[in-house]
């Protein structure tokens, strides 16, 4: 790809991102709401289980569970990217940007980054309160952490918007996701540990991929507490955004 | 001079139904089209074939040289499409809608706002800017996708029942624009409708039925060439002079206007006709068919 072909490609990435953030700030609603949400999580998992559970590997619970708590927030915010552009779809504005002059997969690809960029922001103010629970962070840790929370949202909004283009009514996408995303977040790792569970339950975690991104972030964040070896975390989340990469291209077209 | 666009035997299947079947088309630049035909004939289909928006399984297009399934993009970026239905943002402004299709169509910031004030000003949408498009009248919010459709100068402007809904001031202001559009700018214009009334607007009408074109021509081409076309005499004897017609080999039949000679380019037949009869007579007609009857007669004749 040539040098002109990549800036256009970024240009029009930042344009169909830039379209989805002003629609974001119109709706001020929406991100109070994920706070609140985000909010509930600390009470009832890190500052209520605190007193019942205690510690983690000699982590406070409420330190342990943060990182997982974050991650829930950012892959929820990443999947819902796949609802934005089924809206868009169903609304009829994504038909006027697949005739843009702009390979396809920015359209997609914008949204990501638009997601991400939230997820990035959010990310940073809710680890801006992780030393409260008893995670101190450097300021390498914390902006580590960010930019990790950040990349992760962009490998599930992958998956988003790839089950969006697979599956064509809002409703029955809205569906699916509910169902999914239960699993997919407190079965990986987010609140109790991989291998702290029953053997079945331990290799249910092992396939869903949240479990690698939630041990990855655990890594960067409190050294010396992930459940994997660090390399098969990153293995098995560059080989999962190839392969949704690959896929999302041959679904979209040119 | 590269055609606006060229579409050479296109197919286009969805599942196991052939929408389009074979069809060629192509228009010069500063050229009209209508695409005319009932509702899922292939016009719509056509034109998504035709801005890229579905890759046709067989045949060939190309617009203004680009071949639209070998580089999508650079053919994307000649062509201005208004879909059938509203593909506007009703959340944002009426401005914000265009400076997001404007930035998406590679406009630089400073020229993005420059054309965007030259589309509102042009399409009198300039005190509305502000508005959310969700405060537009149907027509105001059709008017703007036809202003977003060339913020970034297309040569072809493809539009799929541009005034389906709206009524006959919006309606008239809508085809005022796009005569202008060619007539100032030399913009190609490819639209499909259903209304008779439209097609005549146009250079050139491609009658389309079950997928394929079944008739094109100019207007006064098609209306013609068809054998709806006749002469009307009203003669001292009806009778008489029908026979005398029909005996000089002109298909004649009296009724109750009178002797009805149908014939092609009837106005090339008057003399003929009158030297046939040898009764007085007093009045002759020329009856022009409607785009009506072409298209009545088209499609009807072509769906047995």
């Amino acid at each position: 790809m040539s040098g002109t072909a990549i800036a256009d490609v970024g240009r029009a990435l930042g344009v169909v991102a830039a379209r989805d953030l002003h629609r974001q700030a119109r709706h001020p609603g929406v991100l109070v709401a994920q706070g609140v949400q985000v909010l509930f999580f600390l009470l009832v998992y890190a500052i209520g289980f605190d007193g019942m559970i205690g510690s983690v590997d000699g982590l406070p619970f409420s330190a342990y569970v943060y990182p997982g708590i974050v991650a829930i927030q950012v892959v929820t915010l990443g999947v819902s990217s796949g609802l934005t552009y089924a809206f868009d779809r169903e609304y009829g504005m994504l038909r006027e940007m697949l005739v843009a002059p702009v390979p396809r997969l920015c359209l997609p690809l914008g949204k990501v980054v638009a997601t991400a960029v939230l997820a990035g922001g959010q990310a940073a103010v809710m680890l801006a309160f992780a030393p409260l629970l008893g995670l101190p962070l450097s300021l390498v840790g914390y902006l580590g952490g960010v930019l990790a929370f950040a990349v992760v949202c962009v490998v599930f909004g992958l998956a988003g918007v790839l089950l969006a283009t697979l599956v064509p009514q809002v409703q029955t996408l809205q569906s699916v996701v509910q169902m999914a995303m239960y699993p997919l977040l407190f079965l990986s790792g987010s609140v109790f540990r991989p291998d702290a569970g029953p053997g079945w339950l331990s290799a249910v975690m092992r396939i869903n991929p949240m479990t690698y991104a939630t041990d990855a972030i655990r890594h960067l964040l409190i050294p010396g507490h992930g459940a994997f070896p660090l390399w098969l975390d990153l293995v098995v989340l560059a080989g999962l955004t190839a392969v949704l990469a690959t896929v999302l291209r041959w679904k979209v077209g040119r | 001079m590269n055609a606006a666009f060229d579409v050479r035997d296109i197919v286009v299947r969805y599942g196991r139904r052939t929408a389009v079947d074979g069809v060629s088309l192509s228009a010069a630049p500063g050229t009209i089209v209508a695409l005319l035909g009932p509702n899922g004939a292939g016009k719509s289909t056509l034109l998504r074939a035709v801005s890229t928006a579905v890759p046709p399984d067989e045949g060939r297009i190309e617009v203004f040289g680009h071949d639209v399934a070998r580089d999508p993009v650079a053919a994307r970026a000649r062509i201005g499409v208004v879909f059938q239905e509203r593909t506007l943002d009703p959340d944002l402004s009426v401005w914000r809608n265009l400076w997001f299709h404007a930035r998406l169509f590679g406009l630089s910031r400073p020229r993005a706002r420059a054309r965007i004030d030259e589309v509102l000003e042009r399409f009198g949408l300039a005190d509305r800017r502000e508005d959310t498009v969700a405060q537009l009248s149907g027509g105001l919010a059709r008017r703007l996708e036809i202003a977003r459709a060339l913020v970034h100068r297309p040569g072809l402007v493809v539009l799929d029942e541009p005034t389906t809904g709206l009524d006959p001031d919006a309606r008239r202001d809508v085809w005022a624009d796009l005569r202008r559009l060619r007539d100032e700018h030399r913009v190609s214009v490819l639209y499909a409708t259903h209304y008779l009334g439209e097609a005549e607007l146009a250079d050139h009408i491609a009658i389309i039925h079950n997928g394929v074109v079944v008739r094109r021509g100019s207007p006064a081409e098609l209306k013609s060439g068809l054998a709806a076309s006749a002469l009307r005499l009203s003669t001292e004897d009806d009778a008489s002079a029908a026979r005398q017609l029909s005996s000089a080999g002109f298909d004649a039949r009296v009724s109750v206007e009178g002797v009805s000679v149908r014939c092609a380019r009837p106005e090339s037949h008057v003399a003929e006709v009158v030297r046939a009869v040898s009764v007085a007579v007093r009045e002759v007609a020329v009856v022009a068919p409607s785009l009506d009857d072409v298209y009545f007669a088209t499609t009807e004749g072509s769906s047995t």
